[in-house]
């Protein structure tokens, strides 16, 4: 009994082979996994690559540091799980070149130092810095600070407690520099051996240890994860939290994938639901007989449901074997990312794709099944016409939504998906609407004289579904279209453009409280636009709400580096730029304080909080006044807690600003510092021009995606002029019959599409100027001037694309003479 | 144009169509003339060839071999749309399964071939043609919401609304009930006396046929009377 219901079924979906209908949905099907898997997995190689970055900006995937040497434990533990390890011990200390002196950080390193990114060394003076490996025993690279301090060139000898180095070079990249530039002193780097060797570190030394680590990402987070619950006094920083400007960049390119692969996804589902009806409904007939035969729906479901699975689970598999070659091509023409190719993406983007492909297809074919299967055998007896039903209707949006949850989920990104979600629901209802008042408009009074603009106006309404349902799918393909081929290239140029322009890429620390006023005239005269001074302390969060602050009551890993670690204050009667207000007043009254957002976050604090914070023997409560959205990305100089001036007078500081300059004013900024030897300038140049290659790379890549995009929406306009093919051919035939020249038929067909994509079209531009709209002011923060041409352009498309697609998919329709279609009957 | 000029005269026709076991003959040497005003009965049986024949002199497909002149130019030498002119506003259609178009209300299934044609008022004269069928009260009503007597009788003022010279019928009654399908026929040869429009039937009821002037038989493709 069992095998012969199975080798009828087997049998059934033998036969449905030989059905056209069948194929174009499993071609959508491949086309919806393909599209998901190759935008997931190129997202992923761009994560990974990023990842890969920041651990060079702190030497390793991961940092174990603490003030005390780091217990042998957690060192063999690293070893087992297989990671490898190099160990830095970091201690100031003065250095002697005769009679001048400077103090340095001192970084003592091992051979293999830096476990990720690299050491740029410059060999002797005005040479170029090369990669270069740590130095070797009794040897010290200095950055250019500390040489110009002691006025000594490369290669002659310094004094190091009671032992003398070798200068063998100028430090000029150092992985984990770049990072936490606001707490560098002059550097020094010297091999770690010489530190026990030459005594360099005496018992009383103010020492800070790190242990770098690297390895696979997952034996990474294994470890993180098993030893993080035994740290005492000892901290683990991830290279992926590291750094916050490329975290925030990596967070856009994910959140920037993500809604591609939406964008991509949707269209292929709509295909999917539209091949599916198609499908079925050429089957009605066969279904409305097997039932008049007297098998039952649960039956025909099942048989119908074995057909479609058996095929899909192959068109899936193919789909992700698609989807890895299409990841390949948008990564070749993105080149390579940082000079080092791309990694290789992993499994993850597979799962996804089969995760997502199964749930487009059941959620896209289930309504038409179920509705085939119920088919009722009276279909036989009379001509009837099947039309979506309220089911239908429903069960689409409802399948919408749950794909782009599921994505939403599956890419990690809230707020761009939510607005690209309400976007194109807005916009498909408000097109749906329209259209509905515009076809019952149209059937009462027919505009016009001629037999050709009625009769294609009459088209439109007579075929009210199939009109919603083009309109609609050319509607969100063009916007999807329109908005990763034209506004987010546009939005992404012009942020980077205005990253570039005027993000500052030098900060100047310690500045002497009286040196502002005339390095900031300096400054003006070099041409360099005027800076912004900021006060500058560094203190300790001792409580919040009177209640000590400690890590069991902020259990939260990121409120960690602020709880254990000094913490940078800053005060000030204006409110910075690159700031804005979320919640609170600035300056109301008393000692008040000013928190940025991902404090509140990650305290939970709110306005009328307390915060106390010790700074030397002081300590000082304040009162949270106001939340801040800072724009970390601004590169700018920001500040976690920023007090009100007369909180905190009297307390002692130096100063910060961050400038832009040119290579020239480069130049002539350095000879000007020299009277400031106090001064430290800090070069961010190499950061930014990393997370420009980022953007850059994710501009490139859009390319590609576009014609991702372009490719799935002309899948949905063949779909869904298809659904309609069996019908037009019957009755053009029937036209013809009448007397209808295949002219007047072309020229009626071709007003018809036109005038549907050309609406559809023009809606989909409306979508695309909104969302880039919204897009530039809650993601980018630019601002951007409504492209309103996409209006028109969006109308011309999308009258083009379904003309061609007509062309594609309905040139045939009138080949046939007319006796052989009314023998054949309707469908 | 005289009385008595013939609307239709096909010579010598025949079409071969070819199967998957070898060519079939659908029609063999077939000739038919039919002058206006007079009603001409196609009968056979099933299969033997009646509906090729129909389309064939309509002009709806080609013949293999052979001569068809409508209204007296040869179809031979017109393309499809050439034949779609010819037919315009002069050829009225029934056919066996109705053949309205669906997504049509009555009334807009029977101004269809109106406006095509380019008449005044299409909109009044469908009107018209359907309360003359007694079917003033389902002008928007559409074909599924018809019974199959109805659809019919919509095909009918369809076909007769444009005031055709030649009206073509495939078993019009073929799919109705006897008493409906004895209303259609009388319809029919209403349509034929008081227009003069030539009638074309393919029936297969004997009483029917006896009441058009001419019939042909055939059998398997050839005339046997
Ligand atoms: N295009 C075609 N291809 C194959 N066979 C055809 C074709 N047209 C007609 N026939 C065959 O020719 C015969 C006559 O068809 P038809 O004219 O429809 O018969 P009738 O209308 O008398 O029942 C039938 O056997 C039919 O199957
Ligand atoms: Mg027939």
């Amino acid at each position: 009994m069992m095998s012969a219901i199975l080798s009828t079924l087997l049998r059934h979906a033998r036969r449905e082979w030989r059905a056209a209908e069948l194929k174009p949905v499993l071609a959508a099907l491949l086309v919806a996994v393909a599209a998901a898997t190759g935008v997931l997995a190129f997202s992923e190689r761009i994560e990974r690559a990023l990842a890969l970055r920041s651990g060079e900006l702190i030497g390793g995937d991961a940092v174990l540091s603490s003030r005390q040497p780091l217990p042998r434990p957690l060192l063999d533990e690293a070893l087992a799980a297989g990671l490898r390890t190099s160990s830095v011990t970091a201690f100031p200390t003065v250095l002697f070149a005769g009679e001048t002196s400077v103090l340095v950080e001192i970084k003592a390193v091992a051979a293999d130092y830096p476990l990720r990114g690299r050491l740029l060394v410059a060999p002797a003076d005005g040479a170029p810095a090369a990669q270069a490996a740590a130095p070797a025993e009794g040897e010290v690279y200095l950055d250019g600070r500390a040489l110009a301090a002691l006025a000594v060139p490369v290669g002659s000898e310094i004094e190091i407690g009671n032992a003398m180095l070798r200068i063998a070079g100028l430090l000029v990249e150092d992985p984990e520099g770049a990072g936490s530039f606001l707490t560098l002193a002059p550097r020094a780097l010297v091999r770690e051996t010489d530190v026990a060797r030459l005594g360099l570190l005496g018992p009383a030394s103010r020492a800070f240890h790190r242990l770098l680590l690297a390895g696979p990402g997952a034996a990474v987070e294994r470890y993180a994860e098993s030893v993080r619950p035994r740290l005492q006094g000892q901290r683990l920083t991830l290279a992926r939290d590291a750094e916050q400007q490329l975290a925030r960049v990596a967070q856009q390119a994910r959140a920037f994938f993500g809604l591609a692969a939406l964008a991509v996804l949707w269209l292929a589902a709509l295909a999917i639901a539209l091949t599916a009806r198609r499908y079925t409904d050429g089957r009605r007939e066969v279904v409305a007989q097997l039932r008049c035969f007297g098998l039952s729906r649960r039956r025909i479901l099942l048989q119908l449901g074995a057909t479609l699975g058996l095929y899909g689970l192959p068109a899936i598999i193919l789909g992700i074997v698609a989807g890895y070659g299409l990841q390949a091509l948008i990564a070749l023409g993105v080149g390579a990312l940082f000079q080092e190719a791309l990694p290789w993406p992993g499994a993850t983007p597979a799962l996804l794709g089969v995760l997502v492909g199964m749930l487009a297809y059941l959620s896209f074919t289930l309504p038409a099944l179920s509705r085939l299967a119920a088919t009722s055998p009276s279909t036989l007896l009379r001509q009837t016409e099947d039309r979506l039903g309220p089911r239908e209707w429903l069960a689409y949006p409802l399948a919408l939504g749950v794909l782009t949850i599921a994505v939403w989920l599956l890419t990690g990104e809230g707020e761009l998906g939510l607005i690209a979600l309400a976007g194109m629901s807005l916009l498909a209802a408000t097109l749906a609407g329209l259209l509905w008042l515009l076809l019952r408009l149209v059937r009462r009074h027919l505009p016009g004289r001629s037999f050709v603009v009625r009769q294609a106006f009459r088209q439109f309404a007579a075929r009210p579904a199939t009109t919603l349902l083009s309109a609609v799918s050319l509607a969100l393909a063009l916007a999807a279209v329109l908005l990763l081929g034209v506004v987010a290239g546009d939005l992404v140029r012009q942020w980077r453009s205005g990253l570039s322009a005027d993000t500052p890429n030098r900060f100047l620390l310690n500045i002497q409280p009286e040196q502002v006023d005339l390095l900031r005239a300096q400054l003006r005269a070099l041409g360099i636009a005027t800076p912004r001074f900021y006060p500058f302390a560094v203190g300790r969060l001792i409580a919040v709400n009177g209640t000590p602050a400690t890590e069991e009551r902020f259990p939260d890993p990121r409120a960690q580096r602020f709880l254990d670690g000094d913490l940078n204050l800053s005060w000030s009667r204006e409110l910075p730029e690159a700031n804005r207000l979320v919640a609170g007043q600035w300056w109301d009254e008393g000692p008040e304080v000013s928190i940025a957002e991902t404090w509140a976050q990650i305290f939970g604090l709110a306005v009328g909080d307390h915060l106390t914070v010790r700074v030397g023997e002081r300590e000082i409560e304040a009162r949270i006044a106001s939340v801040r959205k800072v724009d970390w990305d601004s590169f700018r100089v920001n500040f976690f807690l920023l007090f009100e001036p007369e909180t905190v007078a009297g307390l002692e500081s130096t100063w910060v600003t961050s400038v832009r300059t040119d290579a020239g004013q480069a130049r002539r900024l350095g000879p000007l510092l020299r009277a400031y030897p106090n001064v430290t300038p800090i070069d961010v140049d190499a950061l930014l021009a990393r997370i420009l290659g980022v953007v850059d790379a994710v501009v490139r890549s859009l390319n590609t995606i576009f014609w991702c995009a372009l490719i799935a929406a002309v899948c949905v306009l063949l779909a869904a002029l298809a659904v309609g093919v069996g019908a037009r051919r019957f009755e053009s035939a029937l036209w013809r019959s009448l007397g209808a020249s295949r002219r007047t038929l072309r020229r009626t067909l071709w007003l018809e599409l036109g005038a549907v994509g050309g609406l559809g079209g023009g809606f989909g531009g409306l979508a695309a100027l909104a969302t880039g709209v919204a897009l530039a002011g809650r993601v980018f923060h630019i601002e951007y001037s409504t492209p309103w041409w996409l209006l028109p352009v969006g109308a011309a498309l999308g009258a083009t694309l379904s003309l061609l697609a007509g062309w594609v998919a309905l040139h045939g329709v009138d080949a046939t003479p007319p006796a052989n279609t009314l023998r054949a009957g309707a469908g | 144009m005289s009385a008595t000029e013939t609307v239709v005269v096909a010579e010598h026709i025949s079409k071969r169509v070819a199967t998957a076991v070898g060519e079939l003959r659908v029609l063999d040497e077939i000739d038919v003339q039919l002058a206006a005003g007079q009603s001409l009965a196609i009968i056979g049986e099933s299969g033997s060839g009646k509906t090729t024949l129909l389309s064939l002199l309509a002009g709806l497909e080609q013949p293999t071999s052979g001569q068809i002149r409508l209204f007296g130019s040869p179809l031979s030498g017109l393309d499809e749309d050439g034949r779609a002119a010819l037919r315009l506003g002069r050829v009225g259609f029934v056919f066996q399964a109705f053949h309205l178009l669906p997504s049509f209300t009555a009334l807009e299934n029977v101004a269809a071939p109106l406006e095509l044609a380019g008449l005044d008022n299409p909109l009044e004269r469908a009107r018209v043609a359907l309360e003359r069928v007694g079917l003033g009260q389902r002008l928007t009503h559409l074909p599924r919401q018809l019974s199959g007597g109805e659809q019919q009788r919509v095909a009918l003022a369809r076909a007769f609304a444009i005031g055709p010279r030649l009206l073509f019928a495939d078993e019009p009654t073929g799919n109705l009930d006897q008493r409906t399908g004895e209303r259609v026929a009388e319809l029919l040869f209403e349509i034929n006396r008081s227009y003069g429009t030539s009638l074309v039937l393919v029936t297969h009821d004997p009483r029917l046929a006896a009441r058009c002037q001419h019939q042909i038989h055939l059998e398997a493709g050839r005339r046997v009377a």
